[in-house]
Formats: C-alpha cells, sequence, structure tokens
C-alpha cells in the first residue's frame, strides 16, 4: 500500500484523502455520535498508484467513553469490489445480447451494440467498430461510444498498413487473435474519453468473425478503464464482449442475407407471372385470328356449305370462342397477380354506355323468356370511369345472372345518390346461401351445389368485377335469398378526387367503342340456352373436404434440451414448454439418439456432460448431413471459459453463458427457429421454383404445338378465300380442316382446364359437386369414350367393372380421373393391354387402371404426383406433367386415395380408394335392402 | 417429276397439315414420325429429297440425334435441312446443328411458302 507505512499516526482524512468525498460525511456523523451503515459504497482509492475504482461495505460508529463522550470512531471495512464488478460486467453482456441482438441489420446492430458499451463506459471507456468489408487494404469505422466519430482516436477511414500513431489491424486480422494494446498515451498522445479526466491507458482490438470465416469482418476497440486494475477477469470481460458482439452481428448478417435472397426470389416470381401472361397473349392472337374467317365462312358469305361441314365449323367456332373467353380470363387474372392493371379514368355518360352494354343482352334474356328490366337514371354529370372495366364490370354482373336465373326477371338499374352513383342487377334465380355469401368475390369460387344454366366459366367473373370496383374507389357488395335471387350492388363516388391523378384524363374519348366484348359475353351465353338442362340434384351437396395439403398450423415448435444437471434441465423445460414442444435428454448420447429418431426443429445442449459432451454432440451432428441443418445451440456452465469461441468454431449457431436470463433463453431460442424457418422456405420455394420454370419450358412446348397445325389451316383458309378460289376445295378436304382445327382447339382447351385446375387448388378452392352417382355406369362409358384413342394406339383395354357399386362423388371429377389415369396409360404403355377394374372391397370402393408398360421405377414414383412432374427426360411423352397431381388433388378432396404401385419392366398400377361408406350411397344401401 | 421433301415430325396434326399443305404446292412429301424412321427412310430411297424439315424433341431418335447422324453420312449431309421447333432457342440450336434454317412454331403459312419457294423450281 503506497500509503503505509506513511499512514500510522496520520490524520484519518489525510491518509483517505482519495476515499474522502465518500467517507467524510459519515465520518463525521461518527464523531457527532451517529452510527453509519453505507452498502457497496463506490469511491476511488489510490492504493496502488492510481485512483482505483473501488467498493466497500462499511460502518462507522462511534466509541463512547465513561461518559458518554465520542471518543474515537469504529469503522469495519469490507470489500466488495469484485463482486460488483462481475455483477455489472455481467449485466453489460447481457445487454449486448438483449438489445443488439434485437437488430435485423448489420449497421443497425453495430449501432446497438455501441449504444450499450456507451451505457457501460465505467468498464468500456470507450470503443470503435471498424468494418473490413470495404475497399481492400481500408478499415471503415461502423460505430463508436466514448469517442467522436472522426475523432483521433477514431478515424472514419483508416488504412489498414497502419503507421504511427494509427490502429496496428493488419496484426489482429493476420493472427485473427485478440490484441493487448498498452501505452495508449505514448502511442497517441494526450487524448480525452470516457468518464474520467485521465485517459485509458490500455485497449484490447477484437477480432470479430463471421461464422466460421478465417478472416475477421470487422475489429472491435475497447478501451479499458485507467481506474481499474487489468486483471484476468477484466480480461475475460473483453474476449466476452468480443464474442457477444460478434453474436449479434452475426445473426444480423443472416437475417439480411435470407432477406435478399427473399427479395430475389420474389422478383423471380414476378417474372413467373409476366410469362404467364405472354403465354395467354399467345393463345388469343392466334384465336382472334382464326374467329374472323370462320364467322365469314359460317355467314355464307362465300357461299353456302355442305351441312356436315358447316355443323363441324359451327363447333370449332363454338369453342374456340370458349378457349378465348378463357383465355381473356386467364390474361386479367394474371395482371391482378402483378399488380400492374394501369386503368384510363376518363368523364363517362355512364348512362349511355351502361344502356348500350345492357342491349347487347336483351334479346338473348329475352329469348330465354325472362323479362329483362332496364331501369337507367339519366345521370346529371358524367362519372370517371375506364370504359373497358366499366364494361367487364357490367358484363360479368349480368352473364352471372342470366346463368343463375330461369324463370322472371332480371333488373339492371343506375341510381345517383349524394356523392356516387349505384349499379345494381338483381335477379329472381337461384340465389345464394347465406353461407355463400361471404365468398362470391373470392377469386375461383364457385357456389356450392348452384344450379347454373352451364358448369362452365372460370369463377373470376365477380372476383374480377370486385378488383375493378375497387381500383375505381367504389365497393362493390351482394345481398341474397336462396330461392329468392340475388342483387349485386356497385357503388363509384363522383369525381376524380378519390383515383390516381396520373390515371385520369380529363376529356371525354369520343363516342362508345364497338362492345367486343359485349359480343363475346352475350354469344357465349346463348349457347347455354342451347344446351340440354341437366337432371342435377338440386340441394347443395355435402360441402366437399379441402385439399389435403391444409396441415394444422397451430404446429409447434420441437426443442430438444440435452443437460445432465436436473435442476437446469427442469428449469430449461419450463422456461420453453408454454411456446414449444420441448424433450429433455440427460446426455449427449441419448440426445443423438433422439435426433435421429426424429429431428427436432432445434437442440439447445449444455457442453460440459459425463460421456458424449456438447462439443462430441455437435460434431456429429454436423457430421451427418441429413441433421447439418438443425440449429444447436450450446450452453457454457462457466463465465469466461474458452468455450464460446471453441463452440462457435464447432458449429454451433449460438451459445448462452450460464446464469442466464430466461428472456435471453427464450429470445435466442426463437430467433434461431425463426432463421431456421426462413431458411428452410427458401429451400421450398427454390425447389418449386426450379420446378416452375422447367413447367413453364414445358407448358410453352406444349401450348405451341397445337397452335402450329390451328395457324397453319387457319392461314391457309383465309389465303384461299383471299383468292376466292375456297368454292374449289373438295368437301373432304374442308372437313378435314374442320376436324384439325377442332382436336387442336379440344388439344389447348384441354392444357387451358388443367392449368385453371392447377390455380384453383394451388388457392385450396377445388370444389366438388357431390352427388350419389353409379360408378360402374361413369367407369363403363369413360372407357367407351376412350375407345377410339385407344384403338389409334393399339392398345387394348378389358373392363372388370362391379354392377350397381354407388358412391357420393362429383361425377364429372371422377371421369376426369379415370381419363386421366387411362390417358396415362396409354401413353405410358403404347401398344399394350390396359384393364380396368372397379370393386367393392371392406368398406373401400377400389378403381384400378393397369397397364403392361415398361413401368415407373422406385424413383420416379415417390415425384410422380407432384405438380410440374413429367416422367421421362424431355418432352418425350408429352402433356404438362398436371394430370396426376390433379388427380389426386382431386381424390383427397373426395377422402380417397391415389397410389401406384409398379415394379420396372412389367407394368403399372393406379389405385383409388374411395370410403364406399359415404352418406348418400349407405342410405341407398338401406333402401334397397329394405326392398 | 416433283420435287420431294422429308417431313420428320412427331406430332400427327402438325405432319398432317405440313403433309396437305406442302401436297398442294406440289411437293412429294415423305413423313416420318421420329428421327430413326427418317434415316431408315433416306437408307431405303433411290431419289434423295430435296430438304428435309426436322422436329427437335421426338421419341426414339430425336432431330439432334438425326442430324448427328445425318451429318456424319456423306451422301445425306448436303440436303437442307431447316428445324421447326417450338423451343425459345430453336435459332441457335439450329446453328449448332449448321441447319440451313429455323422456324420457331407456330409459324406463319407465307413465311413457310416462302421458304420452300426455291426448291419448287427443277
Amino acid at each position: 500500500m503506497p500509503v503505509h507505512p506513511r499512514a500510522l499516526g496520520e490524520g484519518y482524512h489525510v491518509t483517505w484523502a482519495s476515499a474522502w468525498p465518500a467517507i467524510g460525511q459519515p465520518f463525521e456523523k461518527a464523531l457527532g455520535g451517529k452510527t453509519s451503515f453505507l452498502e457497496n459504497q463506490r469511491m476511488f482509492l489510490e492504493r496502488n498508484g492510481y485512483q482505483e475504482e473501488t467498493f466497500f461495505t462499511f460502518s462507522l460508529s462511534p466509541i463512547r467513553d465513561q461518559d458518554g463522550q465520542v471518543e474515537g470512531v469504529f469503522h469495519p471495512v469490507t470489500e466488495t469490489t469484485a463482486k460488483l464488478l462481475s455483477e455489472r460486467r455481467t449485466r453489460a453482456i447481457r445487454d449486448i445480447a438483449a438489445r443488439a441482438g434485437k437488430g435485423t441489420e448489420f449497421q443497425e446492430t453495430c449501432e446497438l451494440a455501441m449504444r450499450v458499451l456507451a451505457e457501460h463506459e465505467l468498464d468500456i471507456p470507450f470503443s470503435l467498430l471498424y468494418g473490413l468489408e470495404g475497399a481492400p487494404g481500408t478499415a471503415s469505422l461502423l460505430s463508436c461510444s466514448g469517442v467522436a466519430p472522426g475523432h483521433a482516436l477514431a478515424p472514419r477511414e483508416l488504412s489498414l498498413a497502419g503507421g504511427e500513431g494509427s490502429w496496428p489491424l493488419q496484426e489482429v486480422i493476420d493472427s485473427a487473435k485478440t490484441l493487448e494494446l498498452v501505452g495508449l498515451r505514448s502511442r497517441l498522445g494526450d487524448f480525452r474519453a470516457g468518464p474520467y479526466p485521465e485517459p485509458p491507458a490500455t485497449c484490447f482490438l477484437l477480432p470479430i468473425h463471421a461464422g466460421s470465416a478465417e478472416r475477421p469482418i470487422a475489429v472491435l476497440i475497447a478501451g479499458a478503464s485507467s481506474r481499474l486494475p487489468l486483471d484476468e477477469s477484466y480480461k475475460t470481460f473483453f474476449e466476452m464482449v468480443g464474442a457477444s458482439v460478434a453474436g449479434c452481428i452475426n445473426t444480423a448478417r443472416a437475417y439480411e442475407h435470407e432477406k435478399k435472397r427473399a427479395e430475389a426470389l420474389a422478383e423471380l416470381d414476378r417474372a413467373k407471372t409476366t410469362f404467364f401472361s405472354n403465354i395467354s397473349h399467345e393463345f388469343r392472337t392466334p384465336l382472334t385470328l382464326m374467329l374472323g374467317p370462320l364467322e365469314e365462312l359460317l355467314a355464307g358469305k362465300r357461299g353456302q356449305l355442305p351441312t356436315d361441314v358447316a355443323s363441324d365449323l359451327e363447333v370449332v367456332n363454338r369453342n374456340a370462342a370458349r378457349l378465348l373467353k378463357l383465355v381473356n380470363a386467364l390474361l386479367d387474372f394474371s395482371r391482378f397477380e402483378a399488380n400492374r392493371v394501369r386503368a384510363r379514368f376518363e368523364p363517362t355518360d355512364l348512362t349511355v354506355l351502361t344502356a348500350e352494354l345492357a342491349s347487347a343482352f336483351a334479346s338473348m334474356i329475352e329469348k330465354a323468356e325472362l323479362a329483362f328490366n332496364v331501369d337507367l337514371e339519366q345521370l346529371a354529370r358524367p362519372v370517371f370511369v375506364d370504359r373497358d372495366m366499366w364494361e367487364k364490370i357490367v358484363l360479368n354482373l349480368l352473364s352471372n345472372a342470366f346463368k343463375f336465373t330461369f324463370a322472371g326477371e332480371i333488373r339492371i338499374s343506375l341510381r345517383a345518390r349524394a356523392d356516387r352513383v349505384e349499379l345494381s342487377v338483381r335477379d329472381t334465380g337461384t340465389g345464394i346461401p347465406e353461407s355463400e355469401l361471404g365468398k362470391v368475390f373470392q377469386r375461383f369460387h364457385r357456389i356450392q351445389g348452384a344450379q347454373g344454366r352451364t358448369h362452365e366459366g372460370t369463377g373470376i367473373g365477380l372476383a374480377l368485377v370486385q378488383e375493378l370496383v375497387k381500383l375505381h374507389g367504389g365497393k362493390a357488395r351482394v345481398e341474397s335469398r336462396q330461392g329468392q335471387g340475388s342483387s349485386f350492388f356497385i357503388e363509384i363516388p363522383f369525381g376524380s378526387a378519390h383515383l390516381p391523378q396520373d390515371q385520369v384524363l380529363h376529356s371525354e374519348g369520343g363516342a362508345a367503342r364497338s362492345s367486343q366484348q359485349a359480343l363475346e359475353l352475350s354469344s357465349e351465353a346463348a349457347q347455354w340456352l342451347s344446351q340440354p338442362k341437366r337432371d342435377r340434384d338440386p340441394s347443395p351437396s355435402a360441402s366437399a373436404t379441402g385439399p389435403a395439403s391444409s396441415l394444422p398450423q397451430a404446429q409447434k415448435n420441437r426443442v430438444l434440451v440435452a443437460d445432465d444437471n436436473a435442476d437446469m434441465r427442469n428449469y430449461v423445460v419450463r422456461l420453453l414448454e408454454d411456446r414449444y414442444q420441448v424433450e429433455a435428454v440427460d446426455s449427449g448420447k441419448k440426445a443423438l439418439e433422439s435426433i435421429r429418431a426424429r429431428m427436432p426443429d432445434l437442440l439447445l445442449s449444455d457442453i460440459m456432460m459425463p460421456g458424449m459432451n456438447g462439443f462430441e454432440l455437435l460434431q456429429e451432428v454436423r457430421a451427418d448431413r441429413s441433421l447439418r441443418r438443425l440449429p444447436v445451440i450450446l450452453l457454457s456452465a462457466r463465465a469466461g471459459e474458452e468455450a464460446k469461441v471453441e463452440g462457435l468454431e464447432a458449429g454451433a449457431d449460438d451459445y448462452l453463458i450460464k446464469p442466464f436470463a430466461a428472456r435471453e433463453l427464450v429470445a435466442r431460442v426463437q430467433t434461431h427457429l425463426g432463421l431456421a424457418a426462413v431458411r428452410q422456405e427458401l429451400d421450398r420455394e427454390r425447389e418449386s421454383l426450379k420446378m416452375r420454370d422447367e413447367f413453364l419450358s414445358i407448358a410453352s412446348h406444349e401450348l405451341r404445338t397445337p397452335l402450329t397445325p390451328l395457324k397453319l389451316q387457319i392461314q391457309n383458309l383465309t389465303r384461299l378465300l383471299r383468292n376466292r378460289s375456297l368454292s374449289q376445295m373438295e368437301p373432304e378436304r374442308l372437313q378435314k380442316v374442320a376436324v384439325i382445327c377442332e382436336s387442336q382447339i379440344q388439344r389447348l382447351s384441354g392444357l387451358v382446364d388443367d392449368l385453371l385446375d392447377v390455380s384453383r387448388m394451388r388457392t385450396g378452392q377445388l370444389e366438388l359437386k357431390r352427388i350419389d352417382t353409379d360408378l360402374s355406369q361413369v367407369v363403363h362409358d369413360t372407357c367407351e369414350r376412350y375407345r377410339p384413342l385407344l384403338k389409334k394406339s393399339g392398345c387394348t383395354l378389358s373392363e372388370d367393372v362391379a354392377p350397381g357399386v354407388r358412391a357420393s362423388v362429383d361425377p364429372m371429377r371422377f371421369e376426369q380421373v379415370l381419363g386421366n389415369l387411362i390417358g396415362n396409360a396409354i401413353r405410358h404403355a403404347f401398344s399394350c393391354p390396359l384393364s380396368v377394374e372397379l370393386r367393392q372391397q371392406d368398406g373401400w370402393t377400389v378403381l384400378s387402371v393397369r397397364d403392361r408398360g415398361r413401368g415407373i421405377s422406385k424413383q420416379r414414383q415417390q415425384k410422380l404426383f407432384r405438380r410440374f412432374e413429367t416422367a421421362g427426360a424431355g418432352y418425350e411423352t408429352g402433356g404438362l406433367g398436371l394430370g396426376l397431381y390433379i388427380s389426386r388433388e382431386i381424390v383427397s378432396a373426395h377422402g380417397g386415395t391415389l397410389e401406384v404401385e409398379s415394379e420396372s419392366g412389367e407394368g403399372a398400377v393406379f389405385w383409388v380408394r374411395l370410403p364406399a361408406a359415404s352418406a348418400g350411397a349407405a342410405r341407398l344401401e338401406q333402401e334397397r335392402e329394405a326392398s | 417429276m416433283r420435287p420431294s421433301l422429308l417431313l420428320v415430325e412427331d406430332d400427327k396434326d402438325i405432319r398432317d397439315t405440313l403433309k396437305d399443305l406442302l401436297e398442294e404446292e406440289g411437293f412429294e412429301i415423305a413423313p416420318t414420325a421420329n428421327g430413326k424412321a427418317a434415316a431408315d427412310f433416306l437408307d431405303s430411297t433411290v431419289v434423295l429429297p430435296r430438304l428435309i424439315f426436322l422436329d427437335l424433341s421426338m421419341p426414339v431418335m430425336d432431330g439432334r440425334q438425326f442430324r448427328a447422324w445425318q451429318l456424319a453420312q456423306d451422301r445425306y449431309r448436303g440436303i437442307p435441312t431447316y428445324i421447326l421447333s417450338a423451343a425459345g432457342n430453336g435459332g441457335d440450336e439450329a446453328a449448332r446443328l449448321s441447319a440451313a434454317g429455323f422456324m420457331r412454331k407456330p409459324f406463319d403459312l407465307d413465311r413457310l411458302l416462302e421458304l420452300i419457294r426455291p426448291y419448287r423450281e427443277t
């Protein structure tokens, strides 16, 4: 002690001059007769040649003589410096993790970390964080505390070459180890940093590593207090600060990285949507081109056609028009997907426009013996609408009303309200059940069990109406009573203030254009009249189960805890069990067994365990390809041990030092589960995007193939028309043209239908119209339908169908499944015998389609039912590869299964199993027995 | 004698359509459904076709394999061969296969007629 022995006999306030500010007052009080008790009093003692920050607990009580006079002071003292410093430093480490750990961006995290360090200036008077990822050979200041950026200590840019008065960063980079730098004042001259007037003499340069990379990505320079002894525990503290900051930075970088990847993928997705829209465009042009000449031919402008040719061309014409409609719907849909609809809002006489549109429907509605009531108020002022969009709104509503109205009237009216205009379309049709009302504007939604004029349609119409109305700043709503009819209301505000100004045109764009859309939609609707009305079960069928993919959402993450200490184990389990499904084991070996048996979502392991310790467990996990991605957090027992560094090097995602705060544990676990989930999601996304890429290339090929003959045939017809030489064409030749065109359109329609089905399934909106069905009959009919194709392909088909098998299914969907399976068998087993079998067995209805083709390898079998999967390399076998995926979804929606069984070289069997005990079938069974 | 054209295309509707159209333009058409059938045809015919229309994606033997085979045969190497394909990169592929030209499906009738005109005159 430097005050010793000089202090002996010296006055108290002289000896303890440096502590006087803290103890002076209580000392005087004790002399005055009052006792003071002071706990953990912070004071500066000059006991080691400098003002040392210390903590003491002491009391000062008067010593009295016989007369009660204060003779002296009793002054027992306990030093608590070590304990208090340890607590303070532990708090600092926790603060870093708790606060900087919340950063999700690199720079933000650096600043948060330095802000925390600034609050702990007693231990870290200044800190500088230099990033090494900028220009080579330089370091740049990311953030700092205790000094201002740009200060002599903290230049914003730094050359790694170093030199006089500069930080030796290169040395830290090369060694990748902490560097203790002494004699700061002689290096840097006099400076002030931190809470005390005298500058720190020593600082530490701590490398910050990203993951297991050798070269650090940053260096943390942390000053040591000039008033604290630089002992082992202080040095360990710096190491922990470095590791803690590194942990936070790494987490933030991982977040940033994932975010960038997610953005890149989203960009890719947008590109895909554009591609879809391009495909649709390509459909549209040739279709439009062929409709023109077809109509001219049919109208007899080129002379009378032989009757059979005319009727064939009629079929071509009708289907081409339908296809065009579907393609247009797809196109609108993908535009909305891509969010790139641009409107042209112009002041419009809405009464005139609406009247024109309504007139296109009039004759047809009247032909159907319905009353058509057009009640349009003459509006006093123009309304800002996009004419094309308004057409779509009106026509879709009218077409929808017509579809579901069989008697009574359809009324369209237009009214001016205070600040808006209201369009309503009312019908006396089948109406919408209350439970469905909320869903009518959803994409792909079709009313369950509704009786309509047709089952065609995309289910996009009303969704489109709503989107369009929203674009106009308006609202769409529906009122309906089942059996009595529905009313759709559209409201659009007057004026243009509510519209995006860059899309508003202020002068009216001339007379209304010819309403091509109106013609298309109304002529399609006219079709429905001529179709024989099918006898359908009028009551809404049992609601279809959603696709099998709807997993329970609230699946808890599974966390495995490995710790040999029972109390610790219980504590951790208790902390986590509210949020996660926790399993706890007491050894590394058991942990590994558990992981291998069923992979958890995260492993939390103690390091010190008998047998296999935490490091060894970690090594096993990282060495196993299938377990490698498991997030691992290590718990290390003692602060300051080398474990953390070793732990991160061994590949742990994070580590925690015991004792840790409950919140911190939960936060770390949550963070790493979140990161792992993002990673998994990205992997899945990437995989499915890859498959979509391949699919789009196949789709393009498949779509272009039927377009080739279609285009050539139509152009040839056009050419002959131009040369007036069509009449020289033989009727047989002309008929052949019609047949080829028709079959191309069938192919295209099939492709488009499949695409729509997949879109519906993706959005979980596959709907079934289940009715009690004679499956035996459906199977037989479907087989008959395929006979011509079978014959053409040289296949024979044997039917083994039990009679009278019934089930509650959607018969059209069921036909589609069987058709897909037969079509598939024909493609893959060219010229081979096929057999179709239907029977009832153990409460199941079992349908099988067997071929004697080359079979399917086990590896392919696993992928067979995935979306966009085609067997064989390239386009060898044709098709979009959607058939089996769609079929399986349909069967699942019926509560059944679709499976394949095949040995290479021995053909394949596809099994459809449906639960036979569906309510409708069972009831019929009983009735039959009773009679 | 009518000029002849070897058509190698696996899609029956495209094959039939091209056959009808090109016959009307005065060509003799040999329609084949894959590279193997086309090679067999060449090996068995006395009068070589004046040009070849070749699809790329076909079963059994595809257009690339056929073209490689054809280029290795002195007798057939010189027959002008046009690639007809739906693939977006068909042009590059056609160049790689040293083809006389490329038409992307679906192609225009006018373009087709223009292409065959020089081969029609004897």
